[in-house]
């Protein structure tokens, strides 16, 4: 340890701006590589190396990772602050039946699939936000447990959805949009990936940029590793996390418009389950579940880890019930490794 | 009875114990005196197993003794009394008492026995007036240390360690105390008894030893030790050189509390502190100082009275923190790792976190300005690092204490509420703060200072009150004060005064 904090100016404004643990998301990537690599040697041996590699499947990954990585930027930021959102399946849910019941509404009302459409999108992503400001009110307000409150709204939120929809899974009255159709098919003819991809590239780099060089993003860090300390410093503790939720739910709502997108429907029964696997995918990201660490980064390694792994283990014909024990084993696994190797550093 | 030669014990990079020799004779009550931070606790750990030495030589009763653990330490016949007492308090006194070493034959606990085995440890204490079904929170602190106490002997112990048994007892209570310890004493059985009070040690203890620094500084037999000779062997330098004294002048008053309740404590204090001065608030653990302190932030909640921060024009009702320090108060918590700091977060967050205005600009952060801005704080507060973006966890705990009083400097506070500044800092931190808190002063800064160790607030501070009970005495200079005067008023000996108006 060199006594002397002074010898050294920062060389460059990058040296000012990079977080000083940079191989925070060195784990999460190691741990992509090797069971790239793991595949690519099953599958090579099985023959179908190409078919896995190839464009075709790589967009597959991607289309299928798409929804879970918008949830789990939202997860990111209230799992830093030390929170925990469960709701995030069955909210997903419920903003596939609002969208879906208000572009019927103004379909029928206006005649125009472009209102119907633009009015259904923001009604969604609106609801998804609505729900996280009720979590974090809960939170704050009447001062229970994050775990407690959004086990309450995962419930309330299911129950919406079925009671908007019927019951039953909700279809659009005609022909599908054409924007849908985009947002539903992972090929693309132009433009590498689909546009729900791109939509989840340009969010995390507004995660990224939020979490690394905003004063929200320092309160987020701060309230997660202590909130005692973040009172004392005046940070307007209960105001940042019915924010933090807010915008949680409010990714979770864009989640919900794209399960609407890939499903063409809305259907109260979708996306049970999913909490579980984004928190997974945030956790082998390498953030602590008692907050305080994590990056964005790290955090789609984490949902690409799981893309990968559930893509690759069809290829290889594993059965679905081995699929879900791998996975259970990975993420322990891996959190036992990143957690020795903090120790370590200490 | 017991031995330890030349024990060592480094944490890091500190060395908290760098050879240290402790013998101690069969029916002594042996005293362990010395400062915050000389290794007193560390060693106390590695005797009752809790920690393991790095090097030296433990014997009991002329075998060597290596616990793997405290409970196999209990079983040796070695067993401690901690300051805070680790009793169950929905449990009652027996439950306690046979915690963990329940007479039981397969599995199937033996109630007869616990009751006789209960009755008498307590009868062997003296205090056979405690009843074994009564719940332990109903019982008086001194009482359920005496709980605490049988709960050692129920084991056969051949050594006790009493860790500072008195801070928050009364006097009554301190002389039944040393009663039992006298007793226990005269059945063979060797106490190491640690105080920070001289004068407890001159009434129970035989012989003595002093750690400074980690070191044996020296010891002998009490009866031939004078006060005078011990504090300088505690301190290893005449008082003055400890506290250097910065030349500062007291200006008008800035704050002002008005008969100030709390939920339970404060229990009604009025005070006025004035510019540049160093007001210092002594009491014993409990007597509501921190609570006090965490009114006036806006921590705890006011029941009822007043804080006027009279350099603070409009006085708008209700009191976060966050309008605290708008109005330039500052607060520095005792317990640096559950409040004081975000121990996993940068060094430079956390100097920041109160006031992140000026690098910031539409909430965006500009981090290259802020962290050319935390390399001269750490400069001028001489934190030894490696560099702002270090968690501020690493560090040792004097300079976690800097980075922590840094961050009121930075926000450029007017009124530092400080409590405990010194609080598990070692010797030569300790100097600086002091250093630190006297300019402060000079520079218009008025301080008010809560701590429990008198001969620092009797070195550094302009006036001093003292609280006991959630109340508070009359402020006088320092000077008019004597240790004798303001451990009466602590122990609440004296008549309460009338607080001031």
């Amino acid at each position: 340890m060199s006594s002397d904090p002074h010898s050294k100016a920062p060389r460059s404004r990058l040296d000012a701006v990079l977080p000083t643990n940079l191989p925070a998301a060195a784990g999460p990537l190691l741990g992509l590589l090797v069971l790239l690599l793991l595949f690519v040697v099953i599958l090579s041996a099985k023959g179908n190396l190409l078919r896995f590699l190839g464009p075709e499947n790589l967009q597959g990954i991607l289309h299928q990772s798409t929804i879970p990585a918008v949830v789990a930027l939202g997860a990111l930021v209230v799992i830093v602050s030390g929170g925990i959102d469960l709701s995030v399946g069955s909210v997903a849910a419920l903003v596939t039946v609002v969208t879906m019941q208000v572009f019927r509404q103004l379909d029928t009302a206006t005649g125009s699939v472009l209102v119907a459409s633009i009015g259904a999108v923001a009604a969604g992503v609106l609801t998804g936000g609505l729900a996280g400001l009720v979590n974090g009110l809960g939170v704050t307000m009447l001062r229970v447990t994050p775990f407690v409150v959004t086990l309450g709204t995962l419930s309330i939120a299911r129950g919406l959805a079925y009671y908007f929809s019927g019951r039953t899974k909700v279809n659009f009255p005609h022909a599908v949009p054409a924007w849908v159709e985009a947002l539903q098919i992972a090929e693309v003819k132009s433009g590498v990936v689909d546009p729900g991809v791109w939509s989840a590239a340009a969010l995390a780099v507004f995660v990224s940029l939020l979490m690394g060089l905003t004063v929200f993003g320092r309160y987020c860090y701060a309230i997660g590793s202590n909130e005692a300390t973040a009172r004392l410093c005046g940070i307007p503790v209960a105001r940042t996390k019915i924010l933090i939720y807010t915008f949680a739910g409010l990714l979770t709502g864009w989640a919900g418009v794209l399960v609407f997108a890939q499903t063409t429907s809305g259907d109260p029964s979708a996306q049970v389950g999913l909490e579980l696997n984004v928190i997974a995918a945030v956790v082998i990201g390498g953030a602590s579940l008692s907050g305080g660490q994590g990056n964005v980064v790290g955090t789609l390694l984490g949902v690409l880890i799981l893309g990968v792994l559930e893509n690759a283990v069809r290829f290889c014909g594993v059965p679905i019930e081995v699929q879900y024990i791998l996975i259970g084993a990975i993420v322990v696994i891996n959190t036992a490794i990143s957690q020795w190797q903090r120790r370590r550093s200490e | 009875m017991l031995e330890m030669i030349d024990v060592s014990k480094r944490f890091g990079s500190t060395h908290a114990l760098r050879g240290v020799d402790l013998i101690l004779r069969p029916g002594e009550v042996h005293a362990l005196v010395g400062e915050n931070g000389a290794g007193k606790s560390t060693l106390m750990k590695i005797l009752s197993g809790a920690e393991r030495p790095d090097g030296g030589s433990m014997l009991l009763s002329s075998k060597p003794y290596k616990p793997s653990g405290p409970l196999d330490a209990r079983r040796l016949g070695v067993a401690m009394i901690y300051q805070e007492l680790t009793l169950a308090p929905h449990l009652s006194v027996e439950a306690n008492i046979l915690l963990g070493q329940e007479p039981a034959s397969w599995g199937f606990r033996k109630p007869g026995e616990g009751r006789r085995r209960v009755r008498e440890a307590l009868a062997l204490l003296g205090h056979s007036e405690i009843q074994p079904d009564s719940p332990i929170s109903r019982l008086s602190p001194a009482l359920q240390q005496v709980v605490e106490i049988a709960r050692a002997m129920l084991l056969d112990v051949r050594v006790l360690v009493l860790d500072e048994p008195t801070s928050s007892l009364t006097h009554a209570d301190v002389q039944r105390l040393f009663a039992l310890v006298r007793r226990l004493r005269d059945r063979g059985v060797s106490i190491v008894y640690i105080s920070h009070f001289l004068e407890e040690v001159k009434q129970v203890a035989d012989r003595f030893t002093v750690l400074r620094d980690g070191r044996s500084a020296g010891g002998g037999p009490v009866a031939e030790s004078k006060a005078e000779h011990i504090i300088e062997m505690m301190v290893g330098r005449r008082l003055a050189e400890q506290f250097p004294r910065v030349v500062h002048s007291i200006g008008p008053p800035v704050l002002q509390l008005d008969g100030l309740k709390g939920e339970k404590e404060p229990r009604g204090v009025s005070l006025t502190l004035r510019k540049g001065e160093i007001l210092g608030i002594a009491g014993i653990v409990g007597a509501g100082r921190t609570e006090l302190l965490r009114a006036v932030f806006g921590l705890d909640p006011v029941r009822s009275g007043r804080v006027m921060v009279l350099t603070h024009e409009g006085q708008k009702p209700g009191s976060s923190p966050r309008y605290r320090i708008e109005q330039g108060l500052g607060f520095l918590s005792e317990d640096r790792k559950r409040e004081g700091l975000a121990l996993i977060q940068s060094i430079a967050d956390n100097l920041t976190y109160s006031r992140l205005r000026p690098y910031s600009r539409y909430g965006w952060l500009n981090l290259f300005r802020r962290s050319v801005a935390v390399r001269e704080w750490l400069q001028r507060l001489r934190v030894r690092c490696r560099g702002p973006g270090q968690p501020v966890g690493q560090l040792s705990g004097g300079n976690q204490q800097k980075v922590a009083f840094g961050r009121l400097l930075h926000q450029e506070a007017d009124v530092l509420l400080l409590d405990e500044p010194t609080k598990g800092v070692d010797v030569g931190s300790k100097a600086e703060i002091y250093q630190m808190i006297g300019e402060l002063a000079a520079r218009g800064k008025a301080i008010l200072f809560v701590s429990s160790y008198l001969p620092e607030l009797l070195g550094v501070c302009d006036t001093l009150a003292v609280m006991a009970r959630g109340r508070i005495s009359r402020v006088r200079p320092v000077g008019e004060w004597t240790a004798e005067q303001i451990m009466a008023h602590a122990t609440g000996d004296v008549c309460e005064m009338p607080s001031t108006k």
